[in-house]
Order: structure tokens, then sequence, then C-alpha cells
């Protein structure tokens, strides 16, 4: 296959997402050339970002509402409009309770980029006050965290979802480590969506050095032992082809301990917050909690806020309990 | 709908910011439409499930720490989030089949990083400047695909060109895009 007949192949499959023949070609001829995967990364981000962007850009200058109003589709539904009355009837019950109502509405011109930036505005100001007040957390935190603080508690724990890390293939999907593991052998755990055996080769490296390497026709390997605070990168392959890539660092007890023993959620948000983030530590710290703290109100907010925020499905199934 | 980018008047916040039932009914009423028509762009027809998911969308819009502050900004806001929306109803519906990341064109491990909804409607408010760069046959083709929703066999039949001359196009353009996007970034 020639680079323009895989280019056009490329674009054929993203165009087609449920055409499962188109992709399992595509599917093939990654395997073949490797050295595509790049370029087919490229075009896949540009096609998901631009699937996006463009129809929002399109919103801004013609909304849909303006033409057709009578058309089907374009009249909201009674039955519709009486249940997001509720939401806002539920919003409104939740403000009343919050001892500073006026936050969640933060009205303010350009809000999309004074999100973004407040984000990083928010990380040098302020955050040593609010690291032991989890109300200044709710007024000034991320505005993720914000929400998980605010909202109805059934609202945060039904909307908490987890994105999957699966392989660029979609034939293994990674369950842990996510993110953080704690220093020592460190277990090594995939699934595989097609439920075949096939012989994985797993190698892990510390910038370009590699560390370690075996292969298994099994879905789970132990590593030897890992240091604590360092940076490692995973590799799954299957044929000798890298299907899956992925992070993680190694926290160590010590750290964990040193937060737990503070009984202290504001320390955890600290902790996952800081720049660089230290959600390794957070995670085993919320985990170390007392059962009645972690299983408290803000407990459960702020559990699920960091399962999310660190790709913990077991931490979210905790909360949700 | 209001087109202007002009904010909100005060009165009209303070309405919102009260949970005030009428004000609401308004932004409900004028948002509904967008966020079915992306829901309906992105679920494969016949998008039975397209009115559930701009409910969806909108209880989201409703809950959002911050909200935009004019009706395009909203229009966007909620343009992206239906897409989500219904790029979730798909992913469930997928789930365990072997192309499931055909779903995501961005690819699950990107989905992961998916920047904030107000960051993609900051990027689009930022666009139009970047749009204006490309030539008529490139937005045109984009604004075809990407924005009507149709695919290359039917651009094709429009223009009166191949559609793998179409794809050549668009993958084309969207490396320009992503590298001005990425400047953008940067």
């Amino acid at each position: 296959m020639t680079p323009e007949a895989f280019q056009d192949l490329a674009f054929r499959a993203l165009e087609n997402p449920s055409d499962a023949v188109l992709w399992a070609e595509l599917d093939a001829v990654l395997h073949q050339h490797p050295d595509w995967r790049e370029q087919w990364m490229q075009l896949a981000a540009a096609y998901g970002r631009a699937a996006e962007i463009l129809p929002a850009e399109a919103a801004t200058q013609s909304p849909r509402s303006t033409t057709g109003a009578e058309s089907e589709g374009n009249v909201i539904p009674v039955e519709r409009l009486e249940a997001l009355r509720k939401v806002i009837s539920v919003e409104k019950e939740s403000a009343g309770k919050s001892t500073s109502a006026g936050f969640r509405w933060a009205w303010i011109g350009g809000m999309a980029a004074a999100l973004v930036i407040g984000w990083w505005a928010w990380g040098t100001s302020g955050r040593a006050k609010a690291e032991t007040d989890l109300m200044a957390w709710r007024e000034s935190g991320p505005a993720s965290l914000q929400l998980a603080l605010a909202a109805p508690l059934e609202v945060v724990l039904r909307d908490a979802s987890i994105p999957v890390q699966r392989s660029t293939a979609g034939l293994l999907t990674l369950r842990s480590p996510l993110v953080a593991a704690e220093a020592g052998p460190v277990p090594i755990e995939w699934s595989r969506a097609s439920g075949e055996a096939e012989q994985v080769t797993v190698i892990l490296r510390q910038g370009d050095q590699e560390l370690w390497r075996t292969m298994t026709g099994d879905v789970r390997v132990t590593t030897p032992s890992l240091r604590q605070d360092a940076v490692y990168a995973l590799e799954l392959r299957v044929e000798d082809v890298a299907l899956l890539r992925d992070e993680f660092v190694t926290v160590g007890k010590a750290h964990s301990t040193d937060l737990h023993r503070s009984n202290d959620l504001g320390r955890i948000l600290a902790a996952a917050t800081a720049s660089p983030a230290r959600l390794g530590e957070a995670v085993l710290a919320w985990w170390a909690l007392p059962p009645e703290v972690r299983q408290s109100e803000n407990g459960r907010r702020i559990g699920a806020w960091l399962a999310v925020l660190a790709r913990q499905p077991d931490m979210l199934a905790a909360v949700r309990k | 709908m209001d087109n202007s980018n002009a904010p909100f008047p005060e009165v009209f916040v303070a309405r919102l910011r009260a949970h005030e039932a009428s004000a609401w009914d308004e932004a409900f009423g004028r948002l509904w439409p967008i966020a079915v028509f992306s829901a309906r762009r992105t679920l494969p027809a016949p998008a039975t499930d397209a009115d559930d998911v701009a409910s969806a969308a909108l209880a989201d819009f409703a809950r959002l720490a911050v909200l935009p502050g004019s009706w395009p900004e909203c229009a966007a806001m909620v343009t992206v989030i239906a897409r989500r929306r219904a790029l979730s109803v798909l992913r469930q519906r997928f789930t365990g089949k072997r192309h499931a990341l055909a779903i995501e064109p961005l690819g699950e491990h990107l989905a992961s990083t998916l920047p904030e909804p107000a960051e993609v409607v900051a990027t689009a408010l930022d666009s139009a400047l970047v749009l204006a760069e490309l030539s008529e046959l490139e937005r045109e083709l984009l604004e075809a695909h990407f924005v009507e929703g149709l695919n290359s066999q039917e651009i094709g039949a429009r223009l009166g060109l191949n559609p793998a001359t179409v794809r050549s196009h668009l993958s084309r353009t969207l490396q320009t895009l992503r590298r001005r996007w990425t400047m953008r970034d940067t």
C-alpha cells in the first residue's frame, strides 16, 4: 500500500466510524506499517479536534434556532422542559444550602478563556489558605473541584465517569497501574477486547533506558521491585507492534502516611492540585483515611473527583457504595 | 435568537443566577435545537437517542460552574457538550467490539486528556481568523464535512469532485489546522 492510499484509508475510517470492515483493514495496515502509526494518530487527533471546534465555531456564527423554529426538533417538548425545570429546582435548592451561593454563577464576559486561565492563575494564589479549608477550595479551587464540592452528592456520584485507557488499536485495555503505583513490585494488568490469547511483550522504560522486558500469554505480570518517586514508561506489544503506551509514577508509603496522619481532606486536595500534581500520593492518602472520613459526604465528593482525575475505577466504586 | 456577541443584560444574568424558571425556560428553549442538532450529527441515523442526549446536555449545561456570557457562546458550549454526550452513548453501545475506537476518533488515550468544553469554546471563538486564512474550497469542504455532516461521497457529488480528491483535500487542510491550533496553544 502506498502512503497516499493509507492516507485515504485513514480518512475513510474516520468518516465511517461504525464500519467494522474498514477499521479492521486499518488495524491490519498499521500492524504491517508501524511507522505510519504516528501519522495516523496525528490525523485522528486533528480530525477529532476539528469535529469539536468547527461545529462549535459554526454555532457561534449561525445558531440553528434562527431558522425553521417550527420544524421538527426545534421546539423543546413539554416533557423535556419539565424534566429540565427539575434540574434547575435541584440546583436552586443546592445553592440555597450553600453558604456562598454566589460562586456557582460567577458570570463573566469571555468566560471560556477565563475558565482556562483561571485554572493556572489559581495555582499560584490562595492555595496555602485553602489547604486546610474545604470551603475555600469550593470557592477558589479548580472548576471541576468546585462542582464536585457544591453540586448535589447524587449528581456528583452519578456523573463521575472515568475515561478508559485503551490501546491505540482498541485491542488491549490497561487495568493497572493507572497513574500511580506503590513502590516495590508493581502488578501490571490488562484485558483483551477479543478474548483471544496472544503473547504480549511488556516493556518497562525509564527515560531512554529499557529496564525490564517479559513476554506472557497471561493478562497480568509483576515487575521487579521499582524504586519510589520515579516515572516509568510502560509499553505492551503484540507481534512486535506497540499497542499500548502509558506512564505511571511510583509512590512511597511514607508520603501517604504523612498525609493521612493529618486526617485532612484539604491536604489531599493540595497534593492532587499541586504543580506538578502528586496524584499518586493523593490517591493512596485517600485510601488511608479512616473509613468514617472516607465515607463522609466530603470524603465521597473528593473521592469521586479524585477518582476521575487519577483514573481510579476502584475508588469510584468505593464512593458509590 | 439574538446572534450578537453582546454580553447578557445584567437583569437576565440576575434572573438566571436566581434560578428563575422563566429565564431558564428561555435558555432551554433557545438552546434545545442546537443540542438536538449536535446530537443528530454525532449519532448514526436515525439517531433515536438524540432527544435524550440533548436533554442530558442541557442538564449538564445548567450545572456548569461558570456559564457563557452571550447566546453565541452558549450555543458553542451546548454544541460541544451534546457531542460529548452523544459520543458517550456510542461508546456504551460499542463497548467490547473490536472497532470500539472508531466511535472516538481521538483515540481513547487522547480522549482521557480531552480539554474542558470551555477550552474548546475558547478555541472555537478564536477560530474565525484561522479559518479566514484558508482557501474558499478548503473552508467549503470543512463546513460540508464537519458542520453539515456530509461524507466525502456526498461532498464530491455536490462539488463535482472525486471523493478521493475530497478526502485528500480534507486531510491536508486538517494538517494545516493542526499546525495553526498548535501555534495558538503555545
